[in-house]
């Protein structure tokens, strides 16, 4: 990985994730790359680098998913804000290899609710981070996993 | 070789509904297979959703998604007739756009 690459993606973690994103859509993708934030392990490591470290823990974010789960491989799992202005949310799986499953940028109009599929290794808590007006917030939710599915 | 996105739009009072599903095996690097080599990391890491030229959803995937990516979202406006179209690329560069007519 060359040197401006790397700057560039810490100065978009101190800029806000959605100058990061901007800054990150406009990179060429070489082969077997992975943006560094996605190979940060640990949720408060995650966070600092997507700038949201001082995010605080609101009622208006939502986690819908299953209490226990039996395949890890496929976890559905829905975020949905009630944040005025939401405009990025990120997925973070606690006990994962990969500690970032996924950031979306929500352009104005797009509604702050999303549903997906992810995997999970084992139980482990899924936090959900949200940027709205005024900052970053966060929500989790434990998720029993039956059988892990990180392969 | 990518195979189609399979995209579902469906316009209620004024809100559009997305949901998507990219063929992609999303494989993480860790896993090993079943003669014991570790298969190689090859997952998505960009996703976007435009409607007709407009973005209305950009996403970073990094390998904990799942196997097909699949996702469910909603966005204000969209007629019947207009398109909704899903491109992906991922770490190996190969790249992939769908599009699909609101109904």
């Amino acid at each position: 990985m060359d040197r401006s690459r790397r700057s560039a993606l810490k100065a978009g973690g101190r800029i806000g994730l959605l100058a990061w994103l901007t800054a990150a859509g406009v990179l060429p993708v070489s082969a077997a790359t992975v943006a560094p934030v996605f190979s940060i392990k640990g949720v408060d490591a995650v966070m600092q680098a997507l700038g949201a470290g001082g995010a605080r823990e609101s009622e208006a974010v939502d986690i819908l998913a299953a209490e226990i789960v039996e395949n890890g491989a496929m976890v559905s799992v829905e975020v949905n804000s009630r944040l005025p202005g939401t405009r990025q949310m990120a997925l973070l799986v606690d006990e994962n290899p990969t500690t970032l499953a996924a950031v979306f940028a929500l352009p104005e109009g797009t509604l702050p609710q999303l549903q997906t599929r992810i995997k999970m290794a084992q139980t482990s808590h899924v936090i959900a981070v949200v940027e709205a007006e005024g900052g970053f917030y966060l929500a989790k939710r434990e998720i029993k996993i039956v059988q892990g599915g990180c392969g | 070789m990518t195979e189609p996105t399979r995209i579902r739009a469906t316009v209620t009072a004024g809100v559009t509904q997305v949901r998507l599903m990219a063929a992609h095996p999303m494989e993480t690097g860790r896993r090993r297979s079943p003669e014991g080599a570790l298969v190689a990391a090859h997952h998505i890491t960009d996703l976007t959703v435009l409607h007709e030229a407009r973005v209305v959803l950009q996403a970073r995937f990094g390998p904990s998604v799942s196997r097909d990516p699949y996702l469910v979202f909603s966005f204000v406006g969209g007629a019947p007739g207009e398109t909704v179209s899903v491109s992906w690329r991922d770490n190996r560069g190969e790249q992939r756009s769908d599009t699909a007519t609101i109904r």
